[in-house]
């Protein structure tokens, strides 16, 4: 969707101390699907923030009196905005803390796999011939792999503990940052303003990160929101199957999988809140995504 | 054949050789990693410790690493993959006794995506900024967000539980296809449509597609004649490298539908520590992607000249 973003009024110029980040922030407001997927995002985070607030009961509280509760709309009972699951806790609130989960699990991962990714790429970049052979051989190896099918054989044989979680995201996430930045680096370290930096006696490593990264920033932005999407969907995947987080602590995934039971049954709340509310986070990251993509960087492809 | 595309060829294939080995090398190492003696895996818990030994003889457990690394090649080459520790059968055969529910399904998925979603790319491509455009993006990016466990359940929910139009699960019947395809199919259909848009938008532009509308050619000829062809090799492409997600899928899929295939086989065996199944079917999705991705390069030098030289 390259065209939606805005085509508005040109804006007056400015002095000439503004900088072109400040151009940038105002066309990144300017753009719609910014300002919806960042309201969804902000929403969310917000609600992971202030979910001792928000929430109306511990979400480990059972109440035995409560059990299978549906929404208000059903039952005209505000106690439980939500319903309650089959041991009596309160939805809603479970919904809310679950998103500490993962979006915790999301931020980290992102920060992981996209700082391994980063390095690897400006590495296999710069030192083509040894290092970025080894790197995209890698990188080939672990895209042949189904991403779900890597992480639930992984989690399953090292255990589910938080490290191993973080591990096997960051695993699965790092090969898109170094393949691209990667391709940045290639065309960079031919450019001119490389050369005077080589010239003026500047080393390797500071070529590298003070010269040839800062250039790479916007497609790594970029690919992070995006890939802070599908760090959410996988955390959510693999607590679907059991090898999430551990219970009782409420997350969307582990939600989704013991409300599956009672589908059949008739109790869809306990398995409609959590997918919406996964599903509402992605969608407003990937609408960020696309919107950042659109402003920061016409030129790259969906990834 | 000019030298150039020979080196091209042989490097393509020296890259998938290398990339096997990886593969065979991180599937030991994982195996490695499993805590626990896998001679004590196979047999019963009481065993006397001289059984277990001679278990682990057996396995080639005692040999130094890289030794047991060259056995495991041997065994692979000829497609051992090893004994399922619960079926006490071949994990290939059990493997290969489930796939083609898997196959059957996954074709439905991509022939779904291919009626609905290269349509809906074209004429959002052509009709750019109309609410037909307007509306099928919209729809596709939905469909990139919704993670396909929850749809799954969404669906049998709606259509299932709630209507009775469509069964819960099993795959006897083309009305339990139904489901299944829709939830495999979501993302990729999400993703194809967004991407033959763009692609389309891409070649539209191009001077020969002015020249082919100049001719006097119909609008129908110029778009699937000229345009869509050039605009298939991205498509081709990504939907190359998909090929996981849609086996990642169908291990989704097929434990929500409770689809007989090799996704749900995978799950029961990770379930069970069966790891020789859990090889198996990791190895030969990850052969399957390298050999149709490298189907699908090679097949470029063929349809693009321009490709060879990268």
């Amino acid at each position: 969707m390259s065209e939606t973003g805005a085509v508005g009024s040109a804006q007056p110029s400015t002095p000439a101390g503004a900088e072109r980040e400040g151009r940038a922030l105002r066309r990144l407001l300017r753009n719609r699907m910014v300002l919806v997927g960042g309201s969804l995002v902000l929403a969310m985070v917000l609600g992971a923030v202030f979910a001792p607030l928000l929430a109306s009961h511990d979400p480990l509280q059972q109440e035995t009196a409560n059990r299978v509760k549906p929404p208000f709309w059903e039952t005209g009972d505000l106690s439980h905005p939500l319903g309650t699951d089959p041991v009596g806790r309160d939805v809603l609130s479970r919904v809310l803390y679950g998103s500490r989960i993962s979006l915790t699990l999301g931020i980290v991962a992102v920060l992981v796999s996209g700082a391994g990714g980063t390095l690897l790429g400006l590495l296999a970049g710069y030192y083509e011939r040894h290092v970025g052979d080894l790197v995209m051989r890698l990188a080939d190896v672990q895209l042949s792999f189904p991403v779900i099918l890597l992480a639930i054989s992984v989690v399953a044989v090292v255990g589910r503990s938080l490290p191993a979680l973080v591990a096997v995201l960051a695993i699965s996430g790092w090969v898109v940052y170094a393949r691209t930045v990667r391709g940045s680096v290639l065309s960079l370290k031919e450019k001119d303003f490389i050369e005077a930096g080589r010239a003026l006696g500047s080393g390797n490593l500071r070529i590298l990160f003070r010269h040839i990264l800062p250039n790479c920033m916007a497609p790594l932005l970029v690919i992070a929101t995006v890939q802070m999407a599908t760090m959410i969907i996988l955390e959510s995947g693999l607590s679907f199957f059991g090898l999430g987080t551990q219970p009782p602590t409420p997350s969307w995934g582990g939600m989704l999988a013991e409300g599956r039971e009672y589908l059949i049954a008739g109790a869809w709340w306990l398995t409609a809140f959590p997918g919406l509310a996964i599903s509402i986070t992605v969608l407003g990251i990937n609408l960020l995504g696309d919107g950042l993509r659109d402003v920061l960087d016409p030129q790259l492809q969906n990834y | 054949m000019c030298a150039a595309v020979k080196r091209y060829i042989f490097r393509r294939l020296l890259h998938s050789a290398l990339t096997l080995l990886g593969i065979t090398l991180f599937t030991f190492v994982l195996l490695r990693l499993v805590p626990g003696d896998p001679a004590r895996l196979i047999l019963p818990e009481n065993a006397p410790p001289a059984e277990v030994s001679h278990m682990r003889k057996l396995l080639g457990l005692d040999e130094p690493l890289y030794v047991q690394y060259y056995l495991y090649m041997r065994d692979l080459a000829r497609a051992d993959f090893g004994t399922s520790f619960q079926y006490s059968v071949p994990a290939i055969e059990l493997v290969l006794e489930r796939l083609p529910e898997t196959i059957r399904l996954s074709l439905s998925a991509i022939a779904l995506t291919v009626a609905l979603a290269v349509p809906a790319g074209i004429v959002a491509a052509v009709r750019r900024q109309t609410l037909f455009d307007f509306g099928a993006m919209l729809a596709a990016i939905f469909g990139q967000s919704i993670p396909n466990f929850w749809l799954g359940l969404m669906l049998i929910l709606l259509f299932s539980v709630n209507m009775h139009w469509l069964p819960v699960s099993g795959a006897s019947t083309w009305l339990h296809y139904v489901l299944p395809t829709i939830t495999l199919a979501a993302y990729l259909m999400a993703l194809v449509a967004r991407l033959t848009r763009s692609s389309m938008l891409e070649v539209l532009r191009q001077d020969y597609v002015r020249t082919a509308r100049a001719k006097g050619l119909a609008q129908r000829v110029v778009l699937w004649r000229h345009a869509l062809k050039n605009a298939a090799i991205p498509i081709v492409t990504v939907v190359g490298m998909q090929i996981g997600t849609l086996l990642g899928g169908a291990v989704v899929t097929e434990t929500i539908f409770n689809w007989p295939g090799i996704g749900k086989l995978v799950i029961e065996a990770i379930w069970r520590r069966d790891y020789p199944i859990v090889q198996a079917v990791l190895l030969l999705s990850a052969f399957a992607f390298v050999a149709i991705n490298l189907i699908v390069d090679l097949l470029y030098t063929y349809l693009d000249p321009r490709i060879r030289y990268q």
